[in-house]
């Protein structure tokens, strides 16, 4: 909480100038809050996170300020009066960039895979790999979508600039990505993820060519709103792809379906409509009113040889012939057959030949098979369907006899410079001229443009040429010199690959997008990329860690029996190989790509990487933590870590090594992170502006992936933090802070940040299970739900409805917590309801319901920030609630006094002032000694009531028996430290005690309602900022308590013998409650230790799991389980079925300091109900419809039963609101004698918490301890 | 009676000092010679260490003779000859002294190699904790403030801030606790003018501390010194005890019931610690490294309370400015800057030591009529001033009366001290380079300018260096110097590129000449220069010839020898031994 020292003595506002505006602001505050407060203007800062103090270091945030000679970090510039600030000018814009271009310079790090770095399309490879080897191809489809409309073409034909690139290239081969692209297009729906389109803009634009630039281009046109229209010269869409790629390599059916979908999002085209004859570009813009035009008419012409003879018969087009192939089917070819050139048309035409019956095929190429342009897989292809390979020689002249070839004349050639493309030049060897006999060649050395419509247009629509009549646009744009005119695909590079026009449609789109809305053209700015080759080779030892393994090749029909027909080649990777193939991705993006502050900047500044580059620092990256990577490549040095976990935690694990330019942050001595003290909180990774702390997911693979923020809350404990699910799709997601966490706010512990995660997506009972012979078997809903509710009624029925218990921990929302009592009541008329693992314990504690009318807390967590004494009376909150150890570790750092009770030195000791370690089970003697210490000395609060006067001399009555020295005897406690905390207690302003209700270690007679007279008496419940916490199992204990999920309480906290309430219940319901009462006067521990119990419903509980309740419960005749995982008690169910997490409702959960905080439904449930709508099946097929199971229909019917308005519940729940308000907050009704023993419990281990046993598994399996 | 004195600062035990102590105390036997051994420490005259004075004391007079260049088989001369016979060895004797000490006013250093720094007894001969008496008996803390104030007094440990508004800052703060700091950590290359005062003077720097930190109303004392003045560190721990021992420090001072204690934590040798916030968290136990200010030690400093941090030199000022009164300092001076100022004066100049000048006193009086001008007799060509967070200034500026705001506007800074003067023998480029790599190294790695700037300037220098340099390297120079000198959070960085840019300023043709011409005027960058034999003035002797490692040099006996450019590695040691200086660079 940064507090400064200006406060304190002013109070008046602030008047300065910011950008020329005047401004007012709190005393102390900095130009940066002042600025963001307000939103005056974006300040970049890299070092700044507003729950630390402010540190300076990156000088991102810097400013001007009038009169200073610098310029200074607004971060730590507090305001003063009259101050002239500039946030923003040239001279600010360019320290800031070099700021950036220094901190890029020492960044060893890649921002994105170099696979999607060379894809021209720039489509996302490392996403799309890992959504498909996690099996989510839809997803991985979408991603590839959005910059890639063709991905079942380029499944089969693309060039594969990824692979060329990938980084496994260095290690053994590179990822068989384009198999991966190959699978997910051929097996996902496409329908599935058809995106939406926007409203329409009533924009038209024409697209003249239908091939894989022009397609790209319509379809993210058209999915802007735009009406688009393809214009195509021949009778079918697909340019190339039909007429230049044969069929066994791209069925033209596939690809049919391919351009049905693009076109299904509504486009229009006119076939056999060509450029120049059918219309012109001044047709189309001035009369028909297009909007903008988009040329792609591709590269279609041959280009010639340019040897004598070529016009003989037998010599043709490699192009002509394979067009003519598509168009008039398989033609027979006698006789032996040259193919001139090296590229993928030659290689195509040349298989094509041996198709067609030739009998010998030769591909004729002037430099060797390691220049050739065509894939080498292709090559390799036709090599084995027999196609012979004729290296260094080029043809010279046709050998014709009366205009029929006869064969080639051709001369040797042998390497010599590299040329302006790197490759070496052929140069003829003199005299080497030979024969080649041969009887038909096709040229396959090039394509070209028609240029002749363009060059027909009149002056003023007719865009620029190049000299290889190609035309001219701007290459970030593609726009022509015309305006409105757009051009892209093989028109404007000459004969290219599919995945380049792709990548021109989709810059087109985007140009004329941003034209039709603004009329202007602008640059899109492509997002900063960090790459890790601009500082050389990458050194080998990096990829030290990696494991060897072989590439999967495509499954392909046997050369003898291909070469017959045109049916497709390979075939598709079966699952299992493609995801192994997935697997063999070494994620080299980086993980925080998607919110990279240091890229997101570099983006915004335009910096220059190699401007101020020089040495590089390269790191090993530290892996060995299991849920953490540190990364100090791509550290900047900001210090948030540190200080976040120095300042904010009060541990120290990381801190800074070296100085100077070699510094480094690490643990302590530059150990790895899994041999440090850490705690696995994960705070770091939430600060780290960059990518140098990160969080491992649970999901085998990383991503990277986009996801989108929802607000929600932690299930692990009864602090109950809010927390912000990151959702990427259904069944991958993750928890952290929320976004815009102040000082003291967005604290989470190991289990909420990384177990959140680890629920939702790891051997989830995914269907309802019945069990049949013995054995538990998969079954649908209906048959589930009907033999739960068969055994369950048929044990009621047998042996009376006292029979059934339904048992749940308090991990379920508010509004199933309700639905389960109703369940119970009103259904199963049982009141045997409540979480067992707190009955195990000996709960519900009712140890202050006379004191103060209810067992609960009556003040905030908050309040532990302000509190003059914490007291911790038996919790140990570092073990069972991690977040508030943190918060009071924080607040001892400010100067709040930390009093720890407890017979063990707990990890909070550390921070305690004072500590008192009585024997186990004496500590409410000890409490006693101070209570009567406090009543000896008179100093109970002033007000104190008169008319309790007579209650207070009979708790002094009871504490008769202990003097000081007794207790201290007792107790083992020097009598001198019993005394100083009694003296702390009546001196203090305020004072917080912590209690855990569930505790069975420290527990002793009487402890807390001793404590909360002591509370009482020192005047500290009942007033803002002081009282009592307690600390309770379950993240929704208060909200079970609540929803009446607990035995003997009904809604709202009415006892079940307040007959007027019940009575409303019973209308409400439609049910008969009477006979709730009577019939079960023991408690549910001794009706089910005495085997009363025959039948249970149990929600997320494993009470047999415990060997105490297991022995009770063993011989249960029904037992009906709902719930995540396959527990010892749902291995032991009739009936399983699958529970709902929190991320899967819009349900409710109460904090034990009663902040109501709101779920928002971010993922299916496996099973796809969620548990309420689990309980309200059930309840109708028991015979009692529930009207509705929409969580808001709930919470209106349970806040008119209890008596808040709707509305204040809604709100509540909005703004993480109390709930009673603050004000109906427990006060002081009696004082009651206490009873003085010392007892001593067995611990119980009751495995309530599946969850964080769940966790603590995964984690100790990974070599970690927590 | 007879008094030998030995001067053991460390320049004169780095030059042999123990050695001639010892060989004195061997042959002197003080009872039945009456000849009393003492030591001091530094006299100031580094250049002629081992000094050792004699004074001959008879009733009315006192005659001094100092000898330099001692060495313990002079001693022996000495003891027979001098001590003796009464025969002064008059060509030991030091002639120079005269002229060092025309143009010096010592008030810093009005101790310095008079006493010896193990005796309070001298020190309070010499008025020693006079002061702390009349400020405890005479005057309130006010008072005390208002007569530093009104001396002019600024900080001496570069930046100047006067010392008085400084404690008056302090003064106004109420807390329980307040904390007065002495800042010992003298980091920069060439500068011991700290070290000599500790060494030569502790007491008066205690007495500094105690007189601030009454003026304050601070209850504990620290003296940050740097471990690598150990002598310095010994002293002080002696002095300390023996000032508790005298009264002058602990409870309740004089009776005055003034209590103040003084602590020595020896800092680890990292030069960001002499940054005060810095300073202060090395203290604390913490990573040395600076924080934000405001707030200002002055009103939150060690362990959060009232604190003020003052150099050695201005502490030992104090004293003598109670005792003398403001006026006294106030005399001396400029306008702006009064009072002396103590320099390290090195570098290639003939007499190497520690100066005191008044302000006022231009470079070159400090150079040549004190320093006796260049090692080589010519014209200097600049003096580094401030050491790495100083700059150069060209001999063109030698009238440059030295006081805070003229230093400064050349683009130098006063700095702690050091002044390091350069001849034509000096790269300037390769004195920028060497001053940034100090400060890049000793950066704390906090800030990005500091930490990557200073880094990729260095890198630019040692490429120009190199021969590798480009036009355009000395803009983005220029432009990341103005940066990192702007975007830095304490004054390490904001100061580190004044090497740089004075040099770039001042001698911007040299740098030209290396990237251009690939060719340093001062022969001094080795990528750019080579090695080769003269012939005409070899004599063939071989002697080269032997010492060369890489066989790069060849020739016959009586023959003129040749340097075979591909083998050679440049050591130069065929430089050192060639007796006829026939080895040269171009």
């Amino acid at each position: 909480m940064p507090e400064n020292s200006d406060n304190k003595r002013s109070k008046l506002p602030v008047e300065l100038k910011i950008n020329g505006r005047d401004v007012k602001g709190r005393p102390g505050q900095t130009v940066l809050e002042v600025v963001q407060e307000q939103g005056l203007d974006d300040i970049p800062t890299l070092c700044h996170d507003p729950r630390l103090e402010p540190y300076g270091s990156c000088f991102m945030c810097v400013v001007e300020v009038k009169g200073v000679r610098g310029l200074v970090p607004s971060c730590t510039t507090r305001i003063r009066d009259g101050m002239e600030v500039i946030t923003n000018n040239d001279r600010i814009r360019l320290a800031r960039k070099t700021a950036l271009e220094l901190l890029l310079s020492d960044h060893y790090a890649d921002c994105i895979c170099p696979g999607q770095m060379a894809c021209p399309a720039h489509v996302d490879v490392q996403g799309y790999v890992s959504l498909a080897r996690l099996g989510y191809y839809e997803d991985a489809l979408r991603l590839i979508k959005e910059r890639n409309p063709l991905p079942v073409v380029c499944g089969r034909v693309c060039v594969r600039k990824c692979e060329l690139n990938c980084r496994r290239n260095d290690v053994d081969e590179p990822v068989g990505i384009n198999y991966v692209k190959r699978y997910v297009a051929e097996h996902a729906k496409h329908d599935f993820i058809r995106p939406d389109k926007k409203p329409k803009t009533g924009k038209r634009v024409a697209v003249i060519g239908g091939g894989p630039a022009g397609l790209t281009c319509a379809y993210f046109l058209a999915l802007e709103g735009h009406s688009v229209k393809i214009f195509e010269a021949m009778p079918r869409l697909g340019g190339m792809l039909v007429w230049g790629i044969p069929e066994y390599r791209l069925p033209k059916a596939e690809m049919d379906k391919e351009i049905e979908e693009i076109l299904s999002i509504g486009i229009e085209v006119a076939l056999e409509k060509k450029l120049g004859k059918d219309f012109t570009l001044k047709s189309l813009r001035k009369k028909d009113k297009f909007d903008a035009v988009f040329l792609a008419m591709g590269a279609p012409m041959s280009r010639k040889m340019g040897v004598p003879g070529e016009d003989a018969e037998g010599i043709e087009s490699g192009l002509d012939f394979l067009r003519d192939t598509q168009l008039k089917g398989r033609r027979k070819l006698n006789g032996k057959v040259v193919v001139v050139g090296g590229g993928n048309s030659a290689v195509d035409a040349a298989r094509t030949a041996v198709r067609c019956g030739a009998d010998e095929v030769t591909i004729l190429y002037r430099r060797t098979r390691k220049e050739m342009p065509a894939h080498y897989e292709e090559v390799d292809a036709a090599e084995k369907e027999g196609v012979k390979l004729e290296m260094l020689a080029a043809p010279v002249e046709a050998i014709t006899n009366n205009n029929h070839l006869k064969g080639l004349r051709c001369i040797r050639m042998e390497l010599g410079e590299p040329d302006e493309s790197g490759r070496r030049r052929p140069v003829p060897i003199k005299g080497s001229e030979y024969d080649y006999p041969c009887d038909f060649v096709l040229s396959a050395i090039g394509q070209g443009t028609d240029s002749e419509p363009i060059q027909a247009e009149p002056e003023d629509t007719r865009p620029a040429l190049s000299r290889r009549e190609t035309i001219v646009v701007d290459e970030a744009t593609m726009a022509t010199n015309v305006r409105g005119v757009f051009a892209g695909g093989d028109v404007v590079s000459g004969p290219a690959v599919v995945i380049d026009a792709i990548a021109h449609g989709r810059c087109a789109a985007l140009s004329i997008d941003e034209f039709l809305r603004t009329g202007e053209v602008k640059k899109h700015k492509e997002t900063f990329v960090s790459r890790r080759d601009v500082f050389g080779p990458i050194p080998l030892r990096m990829y030290d860690d990696v494991e060897h393994s072989k590439r999967h090749h495509l499954p392909e029909r046997e050369a003898a029996e291909r070469i017959r027909d045109f049916k497709e080649v390979e075939f598709s990777l079966s699952e299992p190989d493609m995801r192994e193939e997935a697997n063999r991705c070494m994620e080299c993006g980086c993980k925080a790509q998607f919110d990279c502050s240091l890229r997101k900047y570099a983006t915004e500044y335009d910096v220059d990487v190699m401007r101020l580059a020089g040495a590089v620092r390269r790191h090993k990256v530290d892996s060995s933590h299991p849920l953490i990577t540190l990364d100090p490549n791509k550290c900047i040095l900001c210090g948030r870590c540190v200080r976040t976990c120095a300042d904010i935690l009060d541990l120290s694990v990381l801190g800074f090594v070296g100085r100077g330019f070699t510094t480094v942050i690490k643990p302590a001595m530059g150990r790895p992170l899994a041999e440090s003290s850490c705690i696995s909180c994960g705070a770091c990774i939430e600060t780290c502006p960059t990518g140098a702390l990160t969080a491992k997911l649970p999901y085998g693979r990383q991503g990277p992936w986009e996801s989108k923020r929802f607000p929600s809350v932690c299930g692990f404990c009864s602090v109950a933090c809010p927390l912000d699910l990151n959702v990427v799709t259904d069944g991958i997601l993750w928890a952290t802070s929320p976004e815009k966490s102040g000082p003291g706010q967005g604290d989470l512990c190991f289990k909420g940040r990384f177990g959140t995660g680890l629920i939702q997506c790891a051997d989830r009972i995914q269907k309802p299970l019945i069990r049949k012979n013995g054995e538990l078997v998969e079954a649908d809903w209906e048959e589930a739900i009907n033999e739960a509710a068969r055994i369950l009624k048929e044990v009621r029925d047998k042996h009376g409805p006292g029979s059934v218990a339904v048992l749940g921990a308090a991990r379920i929302t508010m509004e199933e917590c309700y639905l389960a009592g109703r369940l119970a009541r009103a259904v199963l008329h049982t009141d045997q309801i409540g979480s067992f693992g707190q009955v195990r314990r000996s709960g519900p504690r009712h140890d202050l319901d006379e004191i103060i009318g209810e067992t609960a807390s009556t003040c905030f967590f908050e309040d532990i920030y302000s509190a003059d004494v914490v007291l911790l009376a038996g919790a140990d909150p570092s073990r069972s609630h991690p977040v508030i150890s943190f918060m009071v570790r924080r607040a001892a750092r400010k100067g709040t006094r930390v009093v720890v009770i407890n017979s063990s030195n707990i990890d909070l000791v550390r921070s305690s002032e004072l500590w008192l370690d009585p024997r186990r089970g004496t500590s409410g003697i000890l409490l006693a000694g101070v209570l009567r210490r406090i009543i000896e000395s008179g100093k109970i609060k002033k007000d104190f009531p008169e008319n309790k006067n007579a209650e207070l001399e009979s708790l002094k009555e009871s504490l008769a028996d202990v003097d000081m020295d007794e207790v201290a005897r007792a107790a083992g406690v020097e009598a001198a430290k019993i005394e100083n905390l009694a003296d702390m207690l009546t001196s203090a302003k305020s004072v917080v005690a912590i209690y855990d209700l569930d505790d069975t270690i420290e527990r002793a007679t009487d402890d807390l309602s001793i404590l909360a007279q002591i509370l009482l008496l020192t005047g500290h419940i009942g007033r803002n900022g002081s009282g009592l916490l307690v600390l309770q199992a379950d993240c929704n204990s208060e909200g079970a308590r609540l929803a009446g999920m607990i035995e003997g309480e009904l809604p709202g906290g009415h006892s079940l013998g307040d007959d007027d309430f019940r009575r409303k219940l019973a209308e409400c319901w439609n049910a008969d409650l009477d006979g709730l009462v009577s019939g079960n006067k023991d408690t549910l521990y001794e009706r089910v230790s005495s085997g009363k119990i025959s039948g249970a419903l149990v929600f997320l509980e494993d009470p047999l799991g415990d060997p105490e309740a297991n022995r009770m419960l063993g011989n249960l005749s029904a037992l009906v389980v709902v719930d995540h995982f396959m527990t010892e008690t749902a291995r032991a169910a009739q009936v399983v079925l699958p529970a709902s997490t929190l991320a899967e409702t819009d349900g409710t959960v109460v904090s034990t300091d009663r902040r109501v905080r709101a779920c928002t439904r971010v993922n299916t449930p496996p099973g796809g109900l969620t548990t309420g709508e689990v309980i309200c099946r059930l309840s109708s097929a028991l015979g009692h419809p529930i009207p509705s199971s929409k969580d808001s229909d709930i919470r209106k019917e349970l806040s008119s039963l209890v008596g808040i308005s709707q509305a204040d519940l809604e709100k509540a729940r909005k703004e993480g609101g109390a709930w009673p308000s603050h004000v109906e907050f427990p006060r002081f009704q009696h004082l009651k004698k206490v009873k003085l023993s010392s007892i001593t419990m067995t611990p119980i281990r009751y495995p309530y918490a599946t969850l964080e046993l769940y966790i603590q598994r995964r984690l100790a399996r990974s070599g970690m301890h927590v | 009676m007879q008094e030998v004195i030995v001067g053991l600062g460390s320049c004169g035990i780095a030059a042999g000092g123990l050695a001639v102590y010892e060989r004195f105390s061997e042959l002197i036997e003080p009872e039945k010679d009456g000849i009393i051994l003492k030591q001091t420490g530094c006299i100031g005259m580094c250049f002629r260490e081992v000094l050792v004075e004699v004074v001959e004391i008879t009733e009315d007079s006192k005659r001094r003779t100092l000898y330099g260049d001692v060495t313990p088989e002079r001693v022996d001369r000495i003891v027979k000859e001098h001590l003796g016979e009464g025969k002064p060895i008059e060509e030991w004797v030091v002639k120079e002294e005269g002229q060092v000490l025309a143009k010096q006013s010592r008030i810093v250093l009005r101790n310095c190699g008079k006493i010896d720094p193990f005796s309070i007894e001298e020190y309070q001969a010499r008025d020693g904790y006079k002061a702390l008496e009349n400020v405890l008996t005479k005057m309130t803390p006010e008072q005390v403030i208002e007569t530093i104030a009104d001396s002019g007094l600024r900080g001496r440990g570069g930046a100047g801030f006067p010392t008085g508004t400084k404690w008056r800052f302090a003064r106004s703060y109420k807390d329980e606790h307040k904390y007065m700091i002495c800042n010992a950590d003298e980091g920069d290359p060439g500068a011991f003018m700290d070290r000599s005062v500790l060494e030569g003077d502790p007491h008066s720097v205690l007495e500094g501390i105690a007189i601030a930190g009454y003026a304050i109303g601070a209850d504990h004392g620290y003296i940050y010194v740097r471990a690598e003045y150990p002598h310095a560190v010994r002293r002080l721990r002696h002095a300390i005890a023996q000032a508790e021992d005298k009264g002058f420090l602990g409870d309740n001072i004089l009776g005055k019931g003034f209590d103040f204690s003084i602590k020595l934590k020896e800092g680890a040798g990292a030069f960001v610690c002499g940054e005060e916030t810095a300073l202060i968290a090395s203290i604390e136990g913490k990573r040395g490294m600076p924080r934000v200010r405001p707030p200002f030690p002055a009103e939150s400093g060690l362990w959060g309370y009232p604190t003020v941090i003052n150099n050695v030199e201005t502490l030992a000022n104090v004293p003598w400015i109670i005792l003398n009164g403001a006026k006294a300092l106030n005399s001396y001076g400029t306008e702006t800057s009064k009072g002396s100022k103590v320099f390290a004066l090195a570098g290639k100049v003939k007499r190497v030591g520690l100066v005191e000048v008044p302000m006022g006193t231009t470079i070159n009086e400090v150079i040549y009529d004190i320093g006796g001008g260049t090692l080589s007799g010519g014209p200097f060509k600049a003096v580094q001033m401030g050491g790495p967070s100083g700059g150069c200034i060209p001999a063109s500026l030698g009238d440059t009366p030295i006081d805070y705001e003229r230093i400064t506007a050349t683009g130098a800074i006063m700095g702690s001290g050091g002044m390091v003067v350069m001849d034509e023998t000096t790269c300037m480029v390769d004195v920028s380079r060497f001053f940034l790599s100090f400060t890049q190294n000793e950066s704390c790695g906090k800030c990005t300018f500091c930490r990557i700037g200073t880094k990729r300037m260095l890198e630019i220098l040692e490429r120009i260096c190199a021969g590798k340099g480009e036009e355009k390297d000395l803009d983005v120079l220029a432009e990341l110097g103005e940066q990192v000198k702007s975007s830095s959070l304490c004054g390490l960085g904001q100061t580190a590129p004044n090497p740089v840019l004075t040099t770039l300023r001042y001698f911007h043709d040299e740098y030209l000449a290396h990237i251009k011409d690939k060719r340093c005027p001062a022969k001094a960058c080795l990528a750019l220069v080579e090695f080769y034999i003269n012939p005409e003035k070899c004599n063939g002797c071989g002697l080269c010839l032997k010492v060369c490692e890489s066989g790069a040099i060849s020739g016959e006996k009586k023959k003129v020898h040749k340097i075979d450019q591909s083998k050679c590695v440049k050591c130069g040691r065929c430089i050192t031994v060639c007796r006829q200086e026939a080895v040269e660079k171009r």
